[in-house]
């Protein structure tokens, strides 16, 4: 039978066009014994690393190349030839999508170089949509072909069956004779089989925003673009276009694996080597960190690990991120690394990381392995509010051709595809809404009847159905490229010899066209600049220490080991402090009870969806607490988890798990990492689950502890948390923890300037700061700054100071008003409110909102008063001193007006708490308060009532809704089951203030209220302005 | 002056529900006529229909606002009065029309409304009763100035009592003049002068015949007359008319109405007469007429093509236009309509027919299809001669149900036509369905 190789294929990286993936692509080629696939994707290599993938597996070889449409229409398909052709594709693609928005392209003839060195193109005459036949214009685009591409040009001839593909052949090649090019076939394919019709229609529809009714434009009128058979192409194309498909792809001998690109050169000063370098550097830290000389089992560490990163080239890397983090400690900005290899000997003494190789030897034990050739992976964490001057700094230091952000795909998730498709269909928008809600969250892979019925919804309706099986379809599709939050590729040369880059959504960034398992495929090096909330938190709690109380802390000087601060821990009281401060974290603590820095890496990476999934929280828990025996089933396994007592909580271990246990190599060990990560999207775990069992059994393994073990890793799926990250978060909840037991007035302060951040709002924040002692000061013109600002106590230094709030915290206000008024109060007090808004220029929004929320006390008296001084200012100062005003008489605000203001203006009162105005009418209620509640036994029947702070439904607890009321004296954690929830489910919803009938239950310290039956109170609070945050 | 304060706090609503009004005899010069035809358009709200009807009581009637109007009953009290009675007829009229409403009375147009807005249920006489009235009433009530409610709210003042307390000039200087001139004329310190309503202009004409007449062809005359006083003052006013009701007065039975709706406002006499001439021919006659009224509501701004000096008169009336609308008279409003062409690969849905002429024809590529398209498709059961084209082949529509899957081809038949076949996609089979012929 007749040879072929397509030359013109989509993939679902041309968004909105490609309704396969590469993987489906070649597989379908593989299986139709086609000599080569080319993927095309339209000005685009986003896909190509994928293909490369999908090229390997299937045995089927891969061209690179690109689809093209001009800005005058004129359309082409260019193919790599070889390197110098691939670096011209990148450079042309960049080049079209910078000139353009995000999402699109632009390119004009002028665009073109002769030349185009290694470059083949396939040039697709303009035809009449419907006759098939040129139009005159193609006469002439055909002559520019002919020019730019000489001998390297051909005519495409795409037949998919129109009115009358004969007489359209016969035009084609009339026209190709006349200007001298060849022809040949191509299939324009948009799937890889006839079936995907649907699913290419629909997205055509979405493409153009319309449905699928209005689309009959847009849509292909029938499936022929698909990979054919050989013999269907036979009976269509003439033997000689066929044959000239083998010609073109034998000429593109171009291997993707291949490339190669160069770090930067500018790292390493003149006559230096990067080994040299990184080593001088590397012991100049080390006599830094280590001022009475090298440990030497240290010593050792430092010795291996170079030279391990010199064999493997790796150099360049350590002194990227030495630079970052270098340049960002001489900005002051707060930074930390984490991964794998950021809990070596080397970063530690190169200031990436604190995590000491001297206190916590074991964390040391997977850096970079030799056999995996794993590219070192480092994260550096920077102050969140900063994180923009070290990109900055990236871009300016190596210019954006050799600097640029990776890309992340994004791809359909249920709600999006439930979105588009029911759009697309013509379903009515409220019923969409309906649709998307119940599949929230939804994976594709549970039944979903029951859901939908649940939501009104019937199943069995023909349109839905229709939408439900389109939008599966869909899923895990990608649909756009979005910036990675921080990942940056820089090389020797510009960035676009490797890759196309473009447009970012932000102004001021690119992005390139592959994301991080791409990058990964092809063993580049990325560095990823990571935004963390917390650090500008410490480091702005930090600089208030130092101002106000003279004391000079880093986070490196803090004290360790602090019993205070674990105790503070093992009481759970760590509302605002880093990673275990949410209700699951401050649950666990009473139980756990961390009292060292180990039990905080575990604390940190326990309560997480993938330990909690895998059923390792309980097991742990019983072994920590004695009440079950610690066993391993073998010693090799003893070394792998006696840090953690049997159980796999971390990443590392599983890994180690499958070395040890089932003979992996640490390669495929690395393999099914990556699998575990992806699992749910991509299948392929079945294959590691005989692998394991196997392995597992000839190493004397019970079966059934075996598939146990598989099951864990299972559930491990893409939440298994690495226990390198988890230790260098650690390291910061302990500092977070400390600052808040010795320091709470500087850390609720540095707090509250760095939100919005962590579990808790302003409103809680401050609660918790009062409980504690801290005094809490109203914000006041007189003496607010924009940010919250720390006064120390008249009576007595020593303790722990005030807060006064910042104008920051009134809503609405503008930062520039606010920066006026500061500005304006350092020339001297105000006067009076007429004073402050002429010299601050307040306008009379600016001076609503400063009376309203209180403000203006100190000048004009109580709220009223407030409201009626700061209306009455008069825009310009009078030239002679007016008569004084008649003086008014205004009621005084009552308690409950003045709550009402504060939560409007601002969020929070400093009041008396709502509940506390409410107690009597709640003790007729017989609730009691929330102090009274934890004397309680376990076992209790009790009546509580709260505010509703918090709403959780996690998807790992089984329909469990978790609740946190707050009254006056704290806050009470309250389970509602399943059962409850379907019959209350409005009650539990839509309350503010809510009554819960229930029982206690307590153990290990932790309290819970367990409901039986829920109020709703909401009518108490009148229209008070406490919103519930929801979290979903 | 003594002002009736009436408040429609649901007019929106009870505008919408509003079942039939109370039916008040038709007599052209009567404005309350205008409330027994239906409102056309939409163009007359429920509170200008309120206005008309209040029009009846008191010729000084005041919109306030979206939702309240003021009355002056002094001068009305003499014939309707007293005050109990004269508001138990505003009140009946009110319940008929189902608008939910509420009344007071007070010597100040505005004291009127606010007192009415406030739910009091009072007649205020005299000058000096006023105030003590006006006190307890909350400032959302007052109909203060926009925003000046929810500004006095924040520095504690909540009532016109508190509001009066307090400095006027204090005041201006916070709210500018319009506050403390609302609380002048709320109170009756200042004039309060307001724009009266007028009713509404429509064309309205009626003749009474002698006899009575039994044919069509007699009414035309008199009919011709109308048609053209309703031009001329169309024309005067820069107006057209898109909708005109013809009443046929009987003897001893309700009228007949006829309506007459153009697509477009026109003013032509010729062409209007011509409409309700052929209107009148398809009417039977049910009893001799004894008068003729018609009544044009709906007159929307009318922009004439400008006259061509050089036109050739086209008076017969032969212009598509009123071909057009002579059609839709005679045959309905929907029965004529034009094909477009519509973007589906189907061939059966490919055209489509849409009101005539509401869009311009589409342009744009059609692919090759027989002039006549066979619906539904037959069997195919002659002989082929040749195939001239095809396959093109058609997979379409799986969204709609209406899902196909065929392979075309253009066919020559031994007697020379060229037809349009197909089968199942990808068959081979010889059983052929016709779909359409080329000329």
């Amino acid at each position: 039978m007749i040879e072929y190789a397509e030359l013109h294929a989509l993939s679902a990286f041309s968004f909105g066009r490609g309704a396969s993936s590469a993987r489906e692509l070649f597989a379908r080629a593989k299986s139709l014994g086609y000599q080569a696939l080319a993927i095309t994707d339209e000005c685009s290599m986003a896909g190509v690393v994928r293909a490369l993938e999908a090229s390997r597996e299937s045995g089927v070889p891969l061209i690179t190349g690109t689809e093209l449409t001009l800005a005058d229409g004129l359309k082409l398909v260019l193919l790599a030839e070889n390197a110098a052709g691939y670096t011209n594709l990148c450079r042309l693609i960049t080049q079209g999508r910078r000139q353009a928005e995000k999402g699109s392209y632009h390119l004009d003839r002028a665009d073109f170089t002769p030349g185009m060195l290694g470059v083949l193109a396939l040039w697709l005459p303009a035809c009449d949509p419907h006759g098939g036949q040129p139009v005159d214009a193609a006469r002439a685009q055909g002559q520019w072909v002919r020019e730019i591409f000489g001998r390297r040009a051909w005519l495409a001839v795409e037949l998919h069956r129109g009115a009358d593909d004969e007489a359209h052949l016969e035009a084609l090649r009339a026209l190709a004779k006349e200007l001298g090019l060849r022809c040949v076939a191509a299939g324009d394919v948009h799937m890889h089989e006839r079936a995907r019709r649907p699913v290419q229609d629909v997205l055509t529809a979405i493409r153009h925003h319309c449905t699928l009714e209005e689309a009959g434009a847009f849509l292909f009128p029938n499936g022929e673009r698909h990979l054919r058979t050989r013999r269907a192409l036979a009976a269509i194309y003439p033997r000689d276009l066929l044959a000239e498909t083998l010609v073109i792809a034998r000429r593109c001998t171009f291997d993707l694996g291949q490339l190669r690109y160069q770090y930067p050169h500018e790292l390493v000063p003149p006559g230096e080597t990067p080994t040299g370098w990184l080593r001088m550097l590397t012991w100049q830290g080390a006599a830094w960190r280590w001022p009475a000389g090298t440990p030497p089992a240290v010593a050792t560490q430092i010795e291996h690990e170079l030279s391990l990163i010199e064999e493997l080239g790796y150099e360049p890397f350590f002194l990227t991120v030495h630079d970052l983090v270098r340049h960002a400690r001489s900005r002051g900005i707060l930074c930390q690394g984490r991964g794998s290899a950021a809990n070596s000997a080397v970063c530690f003494a190169l200031g990436v990381t604190e995590v000491d190789p001297a206190r916590h030897a074991l964390l040391f034990e997977r850096f970079i392995s030799r056999e995996r050739r794993e590219p070192p992976d480092i994260d550096i964490d920077f102050e969140h509010e900063r994180r923009e001057e070290v990109i900055q700094y990236v871009y300016q230091k190596y210019g954006r051709e050799r600097a640029a952000l990776a890309a992340t795909v994004i791809c359909y998730r249920a709600k999006s595809a439930v979105r588009d498709v029911g759009k697309v269909l013509g379903l009515p928008a409220a019923q969409i809404d309906v649709l998307s809600r119940a599949l929230s969250w939804w994976e594709g892979d549970t039944p979903i009847d029951d859901r939908l019925r649940e939501y009104g919804i019937d199943p069995e309706d023909r349109l839905i159905r229709r939408v439900i099986t389109l939008a599966c379809a869909l899923l895990d599709m990608p649909r756009h490229l979005s910036q990675h939050v921080g990942g940056f590729v820089i090389s020797e040369q510009p960035l676009h010899h490797l890759v196309p880059v473009e447009n970012a959504a932000m102004p001021a960034r690119t992005i390139i066209q592959w994301d991080k398992d791409d990058l990964e495929t092809l063993g580049l090096l990325k560095v990823d600049c990571l935004a963390l909330g917390m650090l500008t938190c410490v480091s702005k709690c930090l600089h208030l220490l130092q101002e106000v109380r003279g004391v000079t802390l880093t986070p490196a000087t803090i004290p360790a080991d602090d019993a205070a601060t674990y105790a503070m821990i093992q009481r759970a009281d760590t509302i605002g402090t880093f990673q275990i401060e949410s209700r699951a974290q401050m649950a666990m603590l009473p139980r756990l009870k961390p009292a060292c820095f180990y039990d905080l890496v575990i604390e940190v990476a326990i309560v997480r969806p993938g330990p909690i999934q895998g059923d390792m929280v309980h097991p742990y828990l019983r072994r920590r607490q004695g009440l079950e025996p610690v066993d391993y089933p073998s010693p090799e396994l003893r070394a792998v988890f006696e840090r953690t007592l049997g159980v796999p909580l971390f990443q590392e271990q599983v890994m180690q798990l499958a070395i040890v246990g089932a003979g992996f190599t640490p390669g495929e060990a690395d393999q099914l990492r990556r699998s575990m990560a992806a699992w749910k999207r991509r299948g392929g775990l079945e294959y590691f689950r005989e692998r394991i069992v196997e392995g597992m059994e000839a190493r004397g393994y019970a079966t059934a502890f075996a598939l146990q073990v598989f099951d864990q890793i299972k559930g491990f799926g893409s939440y298994g948390f690495p226990e390198s990250h988890a230790a260098s978060f650690a390291l910061i909840t302990y500092v977070s923890c400390w600052l808040k037991c010795h320091e709470p007035a500087a850390f609720t302060c540095a707090l509250l300037n760095s939100q919005p951040m962590g579990f808790y709002g302003v409103d809680q924040l401050l609660q918790d700061a009062r409980r504690h002692g801290v005094e809490v000061r109203p914000v006041d013109v007189r003496c607010s700054d924009w940010e919250c600002t720390l006064e120390p106590r008249a009576d007595d230094a020593d303790r722990q100071p005030a807060i006064r709030l910042g104008l920051q915290q009134i809503r609405g206000l503008s930062t520039t008003a606010g920066g006026r008024l500061v500005e304006a109060r350092k020339a001297g007090a105000f006067r009076d409110v007429q004073d402050l808004c002429l010299r601050a220029g307040l306008d009379a929004k600016a001076r609503s909102l400063l009376a309203e929320a209180g403000a203006l006390r100190g000048l004009a008296g109580h709220r009223h008063r407030a409201h009626w001084a700061a209306a009455g200012v008069e825009s310009s100062r009078p030239l002679l001193a007016a008569a004084p005003e008649e003086k008014v008489r205004l009621p005084v605000p009552g308690e409950a007006a003045n709550l009402l203001a504060d939560y409007a203006s601002l969020g929070f009162t400093l009041g008396r708490h709502p509940l506390e105005i409410l107690r009597a009418r709640l003790k007729a209620r017989r609730c009691l308060n929330s102090r009274a509640l934890r004397a309680l036994m376990h076992g209790t029947p009790v009546r509580h009532a709260g505010l509703v702070t918090s709403r959780q439904r996690p998807s790992t607890a089984n329909g469990t809704t978790f609740l946190t009321l707050e009254d006056e004296h704290g806050m009470v954690n309250v389970i509602v089951w399943r059962s409850l929830y379907e019959q209350q489910r409005r009650v539990l919803l839509e309350s503010r203030l809510l009554c819960v009938e229930g029982r206690v239950e307590s153990a290990d310290g932790v309290q819970h209220l367990v409901a039986s039956r829920l109020h709703d109170l909401s009518a108490l609070l009148g229209e008070l302005d406490v919103r519930a945050r929801d979290f979903h | 002056m003594l002002w009736a304060g009436i408040v429609l706090p649901h007019l929106a609503l009870d505008g919408a529900l509003r079942h039939q009004l109370p039916p008040a005899p038709l007599s052209a010069d009567n404005p309350a006529a205008s409330l027994s035809t239906q409102p056309t358009g939409g163009s007359v709200g429920p509170l200008e229909l309120i206005a008309a009807w209040a029009y009846r009581y008191s010729s000084l009637v005041s919109l306030e606002d979206q939702d309240a109007l003021v009355l002056e009953v002094e001068a009305s009290l003499g014939l309707f009065g007293p005050w109990p009675r004269f508001r138990e007829s505003l009140t009946r009229d009110l319940r008929a029309l189902g608008f939910r409403h509420r009344i007071a009375l007070a010597p100040t147009p505005l004291a009127a409304c606010v007192l009415a807005g406030a739910g009091r249920n009072v007649a205020i006489t005299r000058d000096s009763a006023l105030a003590s009235a006006l006190s307890s009433v909350p400032l959302s009530a007052a109909r203060l100035p926009v925003g000046s409610c929810e500004s006095l709210a924040k520095m504690g003042v909540h009532t016109l009592r508190q509001l009066l307390a307090l400095p006027r000039a204090g005041l201006r200087r916070r709210f500018g003049p319009a506050l403390p001139h609302h609380l002048a004329r709320l109170y009756g310190e200042c004039p309060d002068p307001r724009q009266c309503y007028q009713p509404p202009d429509f064309f309205a004409a009626r003749l009474e015949f002698n006899h009575e007449l039994v044919h069509h062809t007699a009414l035309l005359f008199p009919l011709r007359r109308m048609i053209e006083d309703l031009s001329t003052w169309l024309s005067r006013r820069e107006e057209g008319v898109q909708r005109f009701e013809l009443q046929l007065e009987h003897a001893n039975r309700p009228a007949t109405t006829l309506t007459i709706g153009l697509l477009a406002p026109a003013r032509d006499a010729a062409q209007l007469f011509e409409l309700c001439r052929v209107k009148l021919e398809q009417t039977m006659l049910c009893a001799p007429v004894q008068g003729l009224s018609l009544l044009a509501r709906d007159l929307p701004p009318f922009n004439p093509a400008p006259g061509d000096l050089f036109a050739r008169a086209c008076g017969d009336g032969s212009s598509w236009e009123i071909l057009r609308e002579r059609l839709r008279a005679r045959l309905g409003e929907d029965v004529l309509f034009q094909l477009q062409p519509h973007a589906d690969a189907r061939p059966e849905r490919s055209l489509r027919a849409v009101p005539v002429l509401t869009r311009e024809p589409a342009s744009g590529a059609m692919p090759r299809r027989p002039t006549w398209l066979l619906a539904p498709p037959v069997p195919w059961r002659g002989t082929v001669k040749g195939i001239l084209a095809g396959p093109e082949r058609i997979e379409s529509g799986w969204w709609d149900e209406g899902d196909i899957r065929r392979d075309y081809y253009v066919i020559e038949t031994p007697q020379g036509q060229r037809a349009w076949v197909f089968r199942q996609a990808g068959s081979t089979a010889d059983h052929w369905m016709l779909h359409g012929w080329f000329a």
